[in-house]
């Protein structure tokens, strides 16, 4: 790889020149989104332990073929593919547990206020 | 990769400006321009805002969707700014998910607290009923305590009127036995005294006493006195004892005592040893308890003979003394001849 610095300097600059114009136009690349893959998936799985598939099931399964679709672009070593995809997976996941932790609540106060009038109407009924 | 570019910008720059603006045309990424994605992510975001507990509840969640929203706005690329739209949309939707999650956390906060007071009431409830059903328990038990203590003091009130009634009937019952007895008593005095006095009746008939219009008259005869004396024999005694018992028995009956002779010798002779016989049976009524005020003693001689002085038998019989017993209530006085 031996070449005059002039050569070098004229394919450097068209290199360059390429690079840019990728970077900021709509495709740029960084370094593999592993973590953002990963805190995807752990939402996912927390908000499946949340019982999302039936508190959220449009929301978890955008998340999760998202989730697939990011794995896939970094195995095609898209990262910023991947990332951005993630990222929304992200969202997706965190708006399923949120959701089926929002319903799951709600079920559980509307049991116990079903109860606690269940005890006033027995209480009362006592007198 | 990094390395390269980072080599190469400082490098590149200056020059590339014009190069930038034409890929950037090339490329075909959108400016801030309208788009419907963005449009509707815009909204999503206003409505929340508006919701007043989704702001209260979740200020961060809609703190980061208002970035991203802002990040959306300035997105000059349309891949790029309908992505930043999807992400913000979603953030509302956290936010909005965030805010029913704190919402029911705060619902079943209050429920378990109202669940605990409702608790505490029913055992409250149950404490005043159970405290309740004791006092009326315990009403009860003295209702009844004195209901028995009424009861036992009726039994023994009773119990005690029944003893007096029992004692009063024995009292009664030995009361009417005595008088049965005083009774029984009085009948058999009243008999026995009905005997003796039928048994001195006999008795007097025994001693020929014979009933006339003066009175029932007894005749002692010459026999219970010597010759010319006036002492009472033994045996003339005997027959007075009998009288005594008969006056005795009838103390309402006077007695009148009358001595005779026959006509033989001295007529004064006769008149006073009629006199002293008569005295001399008075005095043996007297002594033998009969009251002086009841005999009258007199001699009469020889003036009342009963049968002739011309036999001796006739004399005999006129040797006498008469006693004569009057009726009840008749003086003797009423009666002398």
């Amino acid at each position: 790889m031996r070449m005059t610095r002039k050569k070098r300097t004229v394919l450097g600059t068209a290199a360059g020149i390429l690079a840019a114009v990728f970077l900021l136009s709509c495709a740029s690349t960084g370094p593999p989104p592993v973590d953002k893959i990963s805190n995807a998936e752990m939402v996912i799985r927390r908000a499946r332990q949340n019982e999302a598939d039936k508190y959220a099931p449009l929301q978890i399964k955008l998340a999760e073929e998202k989730l697939e679709k990011a794995k896939a672009a970094m195995d095609e070593e898209a990262y910023d593919k991947a990332r951005r995809i993630a990222e929304e997976a992200l969202a997706d996941a965190q708006v399923a547990e949120a959701t089926s932790k929002a319903k799951k609540q709600q079920r559980i106060a509307d049991e116990m206020e079903e109860s606690v009038d269940t005890l006033r109407q027995e209480i009362d009924r006592k007198q | 990769m990094r390395q390269f570019y980072g080599h190469h910008r400082s490098n590149v720059w200056s020059g590339l400006a014009a190069v930038v603006v034409a890929g950037l045309l090339i490329s075909g990424c959108g400016g801030p321009e309208t788009n419907a994605a963005f449009e509707r992510a815009r909204a999503t975001y206003l409505a929340a805002e508006s919701d007043p507990e989704i702001m209260e509840k979740a200020p961060v969640e809609m703190h980061e969707a208002k970035k991203t929203l802002e990040r959306a706005r300035k997105a000059e690329e349309t891949a790029e700014k309908e992505r930043l739209a999807y992400l913000a949309e979603r953030q509302v939707q956290l936010a909005k998910a965030s805010a029913d999650q704190k919402t029911a956390e705060e619902r079943m906060e209050r429920l378990s607290r109202e669940n605990e007071k409702v608790l505490l009431e029913a055992r409250r409830k149950e404490a005043e009923q159970a405290k309740r059903e004791a006092e009326s328990k315990a009403r009860e038990v003295e209702v009844a305590r004195r209901e028995a203590m009424r009861l036992k003091q009726e039994a023994e009130q009773r119990a005690r009127e029944v003893e007096q009634a029992r004692v009063k009937a024995e009292e009664l019952k030995r009361e009417a036995d005595a008088r049965a007895r005083e009774a029984e008593m009085a009948r058999r005095q009243a008999e026995q005294a009905r005997a003796e006095a039928r048994q001195l009746e006999r008795e007097l008939t025994e001693l020929q006493a014979k009933q006339t219009e003066r009175g029932l008259v007894l005749t002692l005869g010459d026999v219970l006195f010597d010759t010319g004396k006036a002492e009472l024999k033994v045996g003339a005694l005997r027959s007075l004892d009998k009288l005594v018992a008969f006056l005795k028995e009838n103390p309402e009956r006077d007695v009148l005592i009358e001595g005779h002779t026959d006509s033989v010798g001295n007529e004064n002779y006769n008149l006073a040893l009629s006199q002293r016989r008569a005295e001399s049976v008075e005095t043996a009524l007297i002594s033998r308890g009969i009251s002086p005020r009841r005999i009258l003693a007199r001699g009469y001689g020889e003036g009342y003979p009963v049968a002739s002085n011309e036999t001796d038998a006739g004399r005999q019989q006129n040797r006498r003394v008469e006693i004569v017993i009057l009726e009840e209530g008749v003086q003797g006085e009423t009666m002398i001849r």
